[in-house]
């Protein structure tokens, strides 16, 4: 089950981001302020991860049950996670697009409470495989937030 | 950094998906330097100036205060 979800979940990634550079190719976005972006998220990602790898150090000697695969699969989580999202963020940053407030923290407070929330459930009840339940309201946040964003940038071309 | 881009670009015609194309950079990258939010690469800046037909000190402002 765990080589499924490891090495699927790999393929998936690679897959989208195989398509994702495709597709950016096709209107020049593979340039410098795109190596610039993502440079910058890389940097910031690495921070939340060091950050992550303390609170997770510090849960050990308090004397929760963390095991390598749990530990890797949240240093790996927060890893990735932080950095599309901080690359996305500063993409919007530089080209001047709009959220809405309100997507902005549905966002956040989704993409951050739920998972965290789960993971504490898990851990509390000593069974990993409840934090899998928190992967559809993700899927859901991430869908949600890609439409306004569609919105959003659509929107910017009309402006400008 | 300031620039003339926007001024320059209405001057000669020409919309930022054009400039973006002509300068082999997304039309998001334009956006970002025309507003100041970037500051392009001497390399991207030249390009930009050289589309225009103008030198960099001529299309791009640099600020001390920056």
């Amino acid at each position: 089950m765990e080589i499924i979800g490891v090495y699927g979940g790999l393929s998936l990634a690679l897959l989208g981001w195989f398509l994702g550079r495709g597709a950016a190719q096709k209107n020049r976005g593979l340039d410098e302020m795109h190596d610039y972006i993502w440079n910058k998220a890389r940097s910031i990602s690495w921070y939340l991860t060091i950050a992550t790898i303390y609170i997770l150090m510090t849960l050990y000697i308090a004397g929760v049950n963390l095991n390598v695969m749990v530990a890797l699969s949240i240093l790996l989580f927060v890893q990735l996670a932080s950095w599309a999202i901080s690359g996305i963020m500063y993409g919007l940053g530089f080209t001047g697009i709009k959220l809405k407030k309100g997507i902005v923290i549905q966002f956040t407070v989704i993409g951050v409470f739920v998972p965290i929330a789960f993971i504490i459930l898990a851990a509390t009840i000593d069974n990993w495989k409840i934090a899998l339940a928190s992967i559809p309201p993700m899927m859901v946040n991430i869908g949600v937030t890609v439409n306004a964003l569609r919105k959003a940038k659509a929107e910017s071309v009309k402006e400008q | 950094m300031n620039n003339h881009i926007r001024e320059l670009r209405l001057q000669f015609n020409i919309t930022q998906e054009q400039l973006a194309e002509r300068v082999g950079v997304s039309r998001q990258s334009i956006i970002a330097i025309e507003s100041q939010r970037y500051n392009p690469s001497l390399e991207l800046a030249y390009k930009i100036s050289q589309s225009f037909n103008k030198s960099i000190e001529e299309v791009f402002i640099f600020n001390k205060e920056e």
